[in-house]
């Protein structure tokens, strides 16, 4: 298994562990995000979307606007994609949480969306209290 | 390794199979465009033309596209 896919599984594990017990909502992976008005259709690696905001979630799509989206990085140019169009893209939806994992970095990077703008912050308002540690490469 | 597209349709080995595909397999929309970059697009496509050969593309082109395409490559040469 690639650092990558080790740091998915582990991300999906302590999000989903952390979502179910403080019942806050659904992770979902690799789930199209479709946005008809934004006309907008993505896959990214994770989801979460709140509990009141559950009506969103359909058969096999989000037709809406999640509440975070986790990417996860597969090499440098991939890196550049994450934090250039995508970025610019989620807060063009304003999605309120953005998190950028880097395997290779062994590092995660959390954005919380202000006045139209992510700013980089360590602590995540939907996952306030979750340490999240990357698995070892 | 790279794909030549030629007349014919040929087999994809493994590896370029494994370096064409883009954005992991993820087929992703933007406003009305595909989120691959200009390299990704390029191996993908030149990948899928070999794989159906010329011969079947240019079947499959409208006669509207096949008319342009004549005449692009007639301005070409």
């Amino acid at each position: 298994m690639s650092q990558r896919d080790l740091a998915f599984v582990h991300l999906l594990t302590d999000l989903t562990h952390y979502a179910r017990e403080n019942q806050s909502g659904t992770v979902l992976p690799r789930t199209l995000v479709y946005i008809e008005e934004k006309a907008v259709a993505v896959i990214p690696d994770i989801v979460f979307v709140k509990r009141a905001k559950s009506g969103i979630i359909q058969k096999n799509r989000i037709c809406g606007v999640p509440d975070l989206v986790v990417e996860i990085v597969l090499n440098p140019s991939h890196r550049d994609k994450l934090l250039g169009k995508k970025k610019d893209t989620y807060a063009r939806f304003e999605v309120p949480e953005y998190w950028t994992v880097d395997p290779f970095e062994q590092t995660v990077r959390k954005y919380v969306l202000n006045e139209g703008a992510y700013q980089e912050t360590d602590n995540s308002r939907l996952f306030p209290d979750l340490m999240v540690q990357l698995p070892d490469s | 390794m790279e794909m030549i597209p030629k007349a014919g349709p040929q087999k994809i080995p493994f590896q370029v199979f494994e370096n064409s595909i883009p954005n992991e397999g993820k087929w992703e929309w933007i406003d009305g465009e595909l989120l691959f970059s200009d390299e990704e697009m390029r191996k993908v496509i030149l990948m899928l033309v070999s794989q159906i050969g010329l011969k079947k593309w240019i079947d499959i082109l409208p006669h509207e596209s096949r008319d342009e395409l004549e005449r692009l490559l007639r301005d070409k040469s």
